[in-house]
């Protein structure tokens, strides 16, 4: 089975890019354009990890961190911040929201995909390409 | 008090007081009081006890516009027909006074009939005369009408001065996250397909995709230079200072550049002193920095090589970089550390640069309160010294 990686981003060629990426690496990926739907979503198909954009219109990624920490069944779940240079310096304030990674944007691919394995359990990593 | 007093009455020992000079008659003490009255170029008015005007200055007549006939005798509140009834003047002159004795730059505006609206500073002065018990009260108008006025051009300048440079830094700001978006995108999707994910390349593609990656990579810098010096301007730029391994910082940012300077077959060396370990400072711009200073190091470098010498001295980290590159002449060296002032010669404009790296730095390294100086001599090289205090401070 593959593992399921939720992104919250609104940028749909950011959304188009973390997504080719991760499904080459053979995950599966769950779309999510804002933090309402994020959170229904992430209730719904319990992913393994998620990635947050922190720069979200209405609802933040802040708060979308702090709102998915609330719920029993998805506290585990570890969310990586996926983040401009310039918001680095709320890196506490993410932690604070429960955000235990930070991705900083531009995203490398040579590197991105791994960057997020290091936040997921090892038996979750998919190995190898599509 | 008391000591003051004292140094008078030594002096009165030797010279006769005031009330001894030879003044005899009373019309000899007036015409001298009256000298002195005229002679104060601000307007200045007498008053008894019960605040009518004993004396006015010429220059009082000059100002105010009136004539003696309709000043003296008259009541102060009803001089030039009631106009200087102000409640402010009565306050001074009934409350204040009374209490006080003396009251210095009390500021009155008002609107006079003759001369317009004014704004006064009054000096007021309550003296025992010296026969009898009766009190005289002295009042001095200074106009600072046309002072306030200037004062008041240069307050309003200087906050729309303000007000724009805010508006500068936080239009920068926006726009640095505005243009960072679509910018991420190409330089993600170039990524991408030079790993080939979507199929292969030929070579010429390649090529040309890591143009595209280098031009992205490039204006990513620069996007990132105008935000970090538009927060430095605004002062919204923000340390946080925590102890991390300083060698271990300066040995990461060198592996960042040593693929740059093997490009350009440049030797780089590394010197750092073995008491070097902790120290206390905001580790992000810590290299940012020294990344800054390295990269320029290695630009301006054709051949020889780049050092990097750590010691400590003083409770303080100094690190040198010296290169062996084009070097700045004499009359550059000002412009070195102003933002935008990338040297202009023919040599560098082939270099890609923002001309704001070293004043980010210069600012970042005041935020953290430490310093950086160069040496150099034009053709032969450049020395860069940072100095960083460990403890923080």
């Amino acid at each position: 089975m593959k593992s399921k990686v939720m992104v919250v981003e609104d940028n749909k060629q950011n959304m188009y890019m973390i997504t080719y990426l991760l499904e080459s690496y053979s995950y599966e990926v769950i779309q999510s354009f804002n933090g309402i739907d994020g959170i229904k979503k992430a209730k719904e198909e319990k992913p393994d990890i998620i990635l947050l954009d922190i720069q979200l219109p209405e609802m933040d990624g802040y708060d979308i961190a702090r709102e998915l920490k609330k719920n029993e069944e998805l506290r585990n779940i570890p969310i990586i911040a996926v983040t401009a240079y310039a918001m680095m310096g709320d890196k506490e304030k993410a932690m604070d929201a429960g955000v235990i990674g930070y991705i900083e944007k531009p995203i490398d691919p040579d590197t991105f995909v791994s960057q997020m394995e290091a936040f997921l359990p090892s038996h979750l990593v998919q190995r190898g390409k599509n | 008090m008391a000591k003051i007093n004292k140094k008078e009455k030594i002096k009165s020992a030797n010279n006769p007081p005031l009330s001894k000079i030879k003044l005899k008659s009373a019309d000899e003490v007036s015409e001298f009081a009256e000298n002195i009255i005229n002679t104060v170029r601000e307007p200045l008015l007498v008053l008894d006890k019960d605040l009518r005007v004993i004396k006015a200055s010429r220059s009082f007549y000059d100002f105010f516009k009136v004539s003696s006939d309709e000043t003296i005798g008259t009541l102060i509140y009803d001089l030039g027909n009631h106009q200087w009834n102000i409640p402010k003047l009565r306050e001074l002159l009934e409350t204040i006074l009374p209490e006080k004795t003396t009251f210095d730059n009390y500021e009155v505006e008002h609107d006079f009939s003759t001369i317009g609206k004014r704004i006064m500073l009054l000096n007021a002065r309550q003296i025992k005369r010296a026969l009898g018990k009766e009190k005289i009260i002295l009042l001095a108008i200074e106009d600072i009408t046309d002072r306030k006025k200037s004062e008041d051009a240069l307050k309003k300048a200087k906050e729309m001065a303000e007000s724009a440079d805010r508006l500068k830094s936080a239009f920068l700001a926006t726009m640095s996250h505005e243009l960072r978006t679509p910018l991420n995108s190409i330089i993600g999707f170039t990524g991408i397909l030079l790993k080939e994910l979507a199929g292969p390349l030929n070579e010429e593609q390649s090529k040309q995709l890591n143009m595209i990656k280098g031009s992205g990579q490039h204006l990513l810098e620069l996007i990132n230079d105008v935000l970090d010096i538009s927060k430095v301007e605004a002062g919204e730029l923000v340390v946080s200072l925590k102890p991390f391994n300083f060698s271990k910082s300066i040995n990461k940012v060198i592996s960042i550049v040593q693929p740059l300077a093997n490009k350009k077959e440049l030797k780089l060396r590394s010197n750092i002193s073995p008491d070097i370990n902790n120290i206390i400072s905001d580790e992000r711009r810590v290299e940012q920095v020294f990344l800054n200073i390295l990269n320029n190091a290695i630009k301006f470098t054709e051949r020889g090589f780049v050092e990097v010498n750590c010691e400590t001295q003083n409770d303080q980290i100094i690190t040198r970089i010296t290169d062996t590159g084009i070097g700045i002449k004499k009359e550059d060296m000002e412009k070195l550390f102003k933002p935008f002032s990338q040297i202009d010669m023919g040599i560098t404009r082939t270099r890609y640069g923002t001309g704001l790296g070293l004043s980010i730095c210069k600012k970042l390294l005041e935020k953290l309160n430490g310093t950086i100086s160069v040496e150099s001599q034009f053709s032969v090289g450049s020395i860069f010294t940072v100095t960083l205090p460990i403890n923080g401070e």
